[in-house]
């Protein structure tokens, strides 16, 4: 707290222009999760706010909240993620886990942990060539967070451990079913087969063992099918199907 | 008894939704402006509704370029084909072709591609006028493309797809970005990271 303001961090999401001069922002919060805050004036050419207004940008920022939307008075970047805001395709990467956050952060009690993370894999994605495999690690990781987490040890309907054998998943369960109760989903249910080999790779990604993922040489078939198992849960999840996903 | 918004007739209840759907009236000021709506007189009143009509009737977008311009010169709009020069200027909307024409800076042909790119609100590349840059370029053989999208990060995201393409199948076409940097009256001091490290990327030479 300074004076009579209050101080937090976060990470842009998204930024709408408000009348002449003014930019309403929405912010991914350490403290409060997801919280929009209008910067008055930030559009004028001399204005100390506007460069650090942006979505992807890490920022700490001072806010008066005497009205329903508060008012920011300062505002200084921590990190702009230059690297990622140079890069087409990673700038398509980020901008979805940026939206992919932003739906999930209202549940989350722990904010700050999680922007953690999400500033992390933002990071990560400039630093390696694994792209596809890191946004996988932190889908999974915020499903689990928010208590959505899959079941991939035991069978969703007898809850025994799966055995080494295809098993098939349900995203509409959020997980696997052995053979023996494969009867028992819903006909509805669309059930996705897995082999052995591809149930490594989804338990190395529930483990986070990046050393792990990296040895075992996932195919590019592989990853489609891990993602889209995982953005069909999140969509089924979340009713809706995030706008950014289709760029990825 | 208090009078709420649904006692009131219809039509005014119709004509509040209609301004307030329209960017920075809120409720508010959409009431404010039908009730000064209707104490104008219907002259007056018309000639504002004969406006709005005759702008979406009569008006439409270059095929060339996409400035606006009447149904009859959909294919000769003056502002494209009153131009000869081999660079075009490919801009997000039509107040910024205006206002790069307005300063005069420059001379040649502008593409309007109403819009950028920006995955978290759903728009892609496809969602833009970028196929019809490309027949231009395909058409007109321009020797230079000066990207004049704005420096947000959906203005950058657009101009990096329009460089990365062009770069991939035009290879004598020449690919130009306006300079980012210190805007003319700001202080070092309070300068942004961002702003500071697009300035020292773009300094010039003084020699």
């Amino acid at each position: 707290m300074k004076g009579k303001g209050s101080y937090t961090k976060g990470l842009i999401s998204r930024c709408t222009n408000y009348k002449d001069s003014d930019i309403i922002f929405t912010l991914l919060s350490e403290q409060k999760g997801v919280q929009n805050f209008i910067a008055r004036g930030a559009k004028k050419p001399a204005s100390r706010l506007s460069g650090h207004i942006e979505p992807v940008n890490f920022v700490e920022i001072y806010y008066s909240s005497k009205s329903n939307l508060p008012s920011v008075s300062q505002i200084q970047s921590i990190d702009s993620f230059l690297k990622i805001k140079s890069d087409y395709n990673l700038l398509l990467q980020s901008q979805y886990l940026v939206e992919l956050s932003e739906k999930f952060f209202t549940d989350i009690s722990d904010s700050k942990s999680q922007l953690e993370k999400l500033i992390e894999t933002i990071n990560q994605l400039s630093s390696t060539s694994h792209h596809k495999l890191i946004i996988l690690v932190y889908e999974y990781e915020l499903l689990k967070s928010t208590g959505f987490g899959l079941q991939v040890f035991d069978c969703l309907n007898c809850s025994r451990n799966l055995k080494k054998s295809s098993n098939y998943f349900s995203y509409f369960n959020n997980g696997f079913y052995c053979l023996n109760c494969l009867k028992e989903a819903s006909p509805s249910e669309e059930l996705i087969k897995f082999t052995v080999e591809d149930q490594i790779v989804f338990r190395s990604i529930e483990r986070r063992d990046y050393v792990g993922i990296s040895k075992l040489d996932v195919s590019d078939v592989l990853l489609k099918k891990l993602s889209d198992c995982l953005k069909k849960s999140i969509s089924n999840i979340l009713g809706v199907q995030l706008k950014s996903s289709r760029f990825l | 008894m208090t009078l709420g918004r649904s006692s009131l007739p219809i039509e005014i209840q119709k004509l509040i939704i209609a301004f307030s759907s329209l960017p920075g009236i809120g409720p508010k000021t959409a009431q404010r402006l039908t009730f000064y709506i209707l104490s104008q007189s219907v002259d007056e009143t018309l000639k504002l509704s004969e406006a709005l009509k005759d702008v979406k009737k009569n008006l439409s977008y270059c095929q060339c370029c996409f400035f606006i311009t009447s149904e009859e010169n959909i294919n000769t709009c003056n502002f494209c084909h009153e131009k000869e020069s081999p660079s075009i200027c490919v801009v997000e909307n039509i107040v910024d072709a205006i206002t790069i024409d307005m300063s005069g800076i420059h001379s040649g042909t502008y593409h309007i591609l109403h819009g950028s790119i920006s995955p978290m609100n759903g728009i892609g590349p496809e969602n833009l006028k970028i196929d019809a840059l490309i027949n231009r370029i395909n058409t007109e053989s321009p020797e230079e493309i000066i990207l004049a999208t704005n420096p947000t990060l959906e203005g950058e995201a657009t101009s990096m797809y329009l460089s990365n393409f062009i770069k991939e199948n035009y290879k004598n076409i020449k690919i130009t970005k306006l300079a980012k940097g210190l805007a003319s009256g700001t202080d070092l001091e309070f300068s942004d990271f961002n702003t500071l490290s697009n300035a020292f990327e773009n300094r010039t030479d003084m020699n």
